[in-house]
């Protein structure tokens, strides 16, 4: 996508130009890598979030109290 | 020259992508709603090692549009993208939870900020030797509003032997604004 670059000088001077076809690839690239990485960290995070309460009914089902789950593993339980 | 102390770093120009930047009269720079900010001409022969400090606030409102401020070293006007050539070492604390995870970009870190809109951060971004022509290491400390208070922690290199005048600061699908200095160490 198409944008505009100004440069700023300690005077006060500015020139506004169009990105070169370089800076918008690499900007589109950028895009999509973090679009890629967000994509993987929202999973990641959804798993975690996943096994810890799978970790937590586990114990809870042993007869743990949230207290003893806190102080043995430190997982907080909601 | 300046007795030992911290110089104030005048870029010879700054060019952005965005709703507006200036340089002010005592060599800070402002900028509003931006998605890059490249300072040009700040490490110079005259100092080895640069601190920026910088306030920010960014205007991302939901979490899944949050990102983080990169950066990536800056030669005459050209950025260095070289694949895997930053790597980054995190330390991240919100609340009781402390995490680290390591990795390699193509960019390194200029900061984080609390993806709340309207919420102000602090960064601190120290520079070791850019002007060299050797690799360089930076440390990005970043105090985010996230939660009221939160620590982020980033320390990486760029394995480049190239000699940088300049950095841009960038994201992708947000745009930040704030208040920047850039400090030489004169010793």
């Amino acid at each position: 996508m198409s944008f505009t670059i100004t440069t700023v000088y300690p005077d006060g001077r500015t020139e506004t130009r169009d990105a070169t076809p370089e800076e918008v690839a690499q900007r589109d690239a950028d895009l999509v890598a973090f679009e890629a990485e967000r994509i993987a960290r929202e999973a990641a995070e959804a798993e975690a979030a996943a096994a810890k309460a799978s970790a937590i009914a586990k114990l809870e089902a042993l007869g743990l109290t949230a207290d003893e789950v806190s102080a043995a593993f430190g997982l907080q339980v909601t | 020259m300046p007795t030992n102390g911290l110089v104030v770093m005048t870029p010879t120009s700054i060019a952005y992508s965005g709703t507006s930047a200036s340089i002010n009269a005592d060599g800070s720079v402002d900028f509003s709603a931006v998605t890059s900010l490249s300072l040009n001409g700040v490490f110079t022969g005259d100092y080895d090692n640069y601190m920026i400090t910088m306030r920010m606030e960014h205007n991302a409102t939901t979490a899944s549009s949050y990102e983080g401020v990169r950066a990536r070293l800056r030669a005459s006007g050209t950025d260095n993208s070289t694949a895997s050539s930053y790597t980054g070492q995190f330390i991240n604390a919100a609340s009781t939870t402390v995490s680290g995870s390591r990795a390699s970009y193509d960019f390194g870190f200029a900061g984080v900020a609390a993806w709340n809109a309207n919420k102000h951060n602090g960064v601190q971004l120290s520079l070791f030797g850019p002007y060299l022509a050797q690799p360089t290491a930076a440390r990005t400390t970043t105090i985010s509003a996230y939660l009221g208070g939160e620590i982020y922690d980033a320390a990486w290199t760029h394995n480049q032997s190239v000699s940088y005048d300049g950095l841009t600061m960038y994201v992708t699908a947000v745009s930040f604004t704030g208040l920047l200095t850039v400090f030489g160490f004169n010793q």
